[in-house]
């Protein structure tokens, strides 16, 4: 049996919203981002802004390697890829669900970032999220795109992960 | 040279996994590890593991590579191995592992129903009967409105087709014969003269019209009752649903439409749902046109109809519920052994359903047949040829399910068909009387809907609510309005899948 983290009913295995109160059951326990206080306090606005990106050809699918739960995963950001926590009780569909990564104890928020792709290069852009985005230990200034390397680190909240380009 | 090595093997390598051909990617995959596993020649005890692992090993490499199993499906459709068949079933699974567990668990299928018959150029011949309500209620607005919509339909109506109207109030009257020569001016002439008087009583109405319906039945082509009504009928709903159900197995589909809020909606609801037709809400008469114009075109654009699917289901393996999502949301009966009644397939997209299966507690790991799908339906195009498919729907249990992500497509429709059916379960508690319960149920309903981003209907829900606790009644406007709101949701396209 499973709990409704929002009713506490019980349920069988496998039943995906409760049906009583209409919540999404496979999301379990807490849904509400925390702040996570000591997260990124480094300094806001240090980081170059997007006019300055180098011209080359740009890559269109790139990997994003996930540290804590190891998983690899393919983004193609066409031209916009949407990283987060799926909440289909809020309707909110992100392009890359960081749920099953342990995005909510890493205090990702639902809509966290974005990875937008033009022909100046991909970028990367938070959302004004609760715990913030860092590209190589500089923290984002919210809705400002900042561009992305292969190779770079990317923190969203506490969640590391490793930026690779496809060739 | 795929191909040529199977010929000489006289191999299909779909049979050797035991997939079908339209079977997909992750499918075979699964498959596959689970195969290789059990015949692994270092750990297996099976006699002939070696050479069963050497034959699975390489009808995988041909058909779990795309660029190969392109080429091999080439080949097989040139030798003369692929029948298409008319009609295909496909599927999405809320988890394609099940848990070894000695506990009831759910899974959720979203079903697809497709066809390979070429959609009609032209519209299809209709035969179809307007069965119209011209109760005392009807009176003004309401039947000028339905007056104009079938003077339209007279004025559009081609030689194959067949029309037949027919009024109801205490009795039924035949306004326009199935048998008659089409006399458009004539015909008009006697739909402006509908007088509108008297009660509703759809079972001598229906009876009427399918009378007409079954005068005129043909096998190529469509045979369909449209009923028009804003009232509820009293004593002979039972005998309405029998009719129905005579009308559905003899492949004549039922539209319901009720106007304005004081029809019988759950009524309305299973007439429909015995043919595998569908009930619609037409809040304004204004639109009694626009609903009739629609209908008339998607009825034109038939491709298969009479769509039966029968599941014979495992062992302690139950299907609670059969919801349909497109062409139309509608609920789908669930009969005990019968088929599944699912209409038509209109237009050029699939037919998709969700379907809510109970399994029982699990005692062995492996594949599992969970149903058996037999689907038929005539074909449209093809004077009345009966097309038949079936699927089998095997899934694996295991001790440790590997995870994986919910398919998106399944999580967004289940999500606005939970909320569909909480507002179900508040009407539920309401009629047992249990007052508190549905005041809760509309509230959790309006946040759920307010997150959805559907302010209106949330709107809706709590003044239900608030009525509720005030005066310990419900709305009909609130109910058909929440019911067919909710329901309206369903039919929109889910977000786009994730990367």
């Amino acid at each position: 049996m499973i709990e409704c983290p929002s009713c506490h009913r019980t349920h069988p295995v496998g039943m995906l919203f409760c049906p009583e109160c209409g919540a999404y059951l496979a999301a379990g326990g807490r849904t509400t981002t925390e702040s996570l206080g000591d997260a990124l306090d480094s300094k806001v606005g240090t980081v170059p802004l997007a006019g300055e990106a180098p011209l080359k050809a740009v890559a269109t699918e790139l990997t994003l390697n996930i540290d804590h739960s190891g998983r690899v995963v393919q983004v193609t950001p066409a031209p916009e890829a949407r990283i987060g926590r799926l909440d289909p009780t809020r309707g909110i569909y992100p392009d890359l669900d960081l749920t099953p990564d342990g995005g909510l104890e890493h205090g990702v928020s639902r809509l966290h970032a974005v990875i937008r792709r033009d022909d100046r290069g991909i970028f990367l852009i938070d959302l004004d999220s609760i715990n913030g985005t860092m590209i190589n230990g500089r923290r984002l200034p919210p809705h400002q795109p900042y561009p992305l390397h292969s190779g770079d680190e990317v923190r969203l909240g506490r969640l590391v992960m490793h930026v690779r380009f496809a060739e | 040279m795929t191909g040529s090595a199977a010929a000489q093997d006289k191999l299909d390598f779909y049979e050797v996994l035991g997939l079908h051909y339209t079977a997909d990617l992750d499918e075979i995959k699964s498959v596959y590890r689970s195969l290789a596993r059990r015949y692994h020649p270092d750990t297996s005890q099976e006699p002939g593991a070696r050479e069963t692992f050497q034959r699975i090993t390489a009808a995988y490499e041909v058909i779990g590579d795309p660029a190969r199993r392109a080429e091999y499906d080439r080949w097989r459709r040139e030798q003369g191995l692929v029948v298409e068949p008319p009609l295909k079933i496909a599927w999405t699974l809320s988890r394609r592992c099940l848990s070894l567990l000695g506990e009831p668990q759910v899974l959720y299928v979203l079903l697809e129903i497709s066809t390979s018959e070429q959609a009609a150029t032209r519209r299809l011949p209709l035969n179809m009967c307007l069965v119209v309500d011209r109760s005392t209620s009807m009176q003004g607005k309401r039947m000028d409105q339905v007056k104009l919509a079938a003077c339209r339909i007279i004025d559009d109506l081609r030689p194959e087709d067949t029309l037949s109207i027919v009024t109801f109030s205490d009795r039924a009257e035949v306004v326009l014969s199935a048998s008659e020569v089409l006399d458009r001016k004539a015909a008009k002439t006697r739909v402006i003269g509908i007088h509108p008087a008297g009660g509703t009583e759809i079972l001598s109405g229906l009876v009427a019209a399918l009378g007409e319906i079954m005068h005129a039945r043909r096998s190529t082509g469509v045979n369909h009752i449209i009923l028009l009504t804003d009232g509820r009928t009293y004593g002979d709903e039972g005998d309405s649903l029998s009719l129905a159900e005579e009308a559905g197995a003899d492949g004549v589909g039922i539209s319901a439409m009720g106007i304005g809020h004081d029809w019988n909606d759950k009524f309305l609801d299973l007439l429909a749902s015995r043919t595998g037709g569908s009930s619609a809400y037409i809040d304004t008469p204004e639109k009694v046109d626009q609903f009739l114009a629609q209908r008339i075109l998607g009825l034109g654009s038939v491709r298969a109809q009479d769509l039966r699917l029968l599941a014979e289901l495992g062992p302690d393996v139950t299907l609670r519920h059969a919801f349909k999502l497109t062409p139309f949301p509608q609920e789908v009966i669930v009969p005990e052994g019968g088929p599944l009644m699912l209409g038509a397939l209109e237009g050029s997209a699939p037919m998709s359903m969700m379907l809510e299966f109970f399994i029982g507690p699990q005692r062995e790991e492996g594949f599992q047949t969970l149903a058996t799908f037999n689907l038929q339906g005539v074909l449209a195009g093809q004077a009345g040829q009966i097309g038949t498919v079936s699927r089998r729907l095997r899934v694996e249990v295991a001790a440790q399910p590997p995870e994986e992500p919910t398919p998106v497509a399944i999580i967004s429709a289940l999500g606005k068909l939970t909320v569909h059916r909480m507002q179900e379960r508040a009407y539920q508690a309401a009629e047992t009387g249990d007052t508190q319960g549905a005041t809760r149920s509309l509230e959790t309903l309006a946040t759920r809907l307010m997150a959805l981003g559907q302010p209106e209907l949330a709107q809706a829900a709590l003044s239900e609510a608030d009525r509720l606790t005030r005066t310990g009644r419900l709305s009909g406007e609130g109910r058909i309005r929440l019911k067919y709101g909710t329901r309206s949701l369903l039919g929109l396209p889910a977000p786009k899948q994730g990367s």
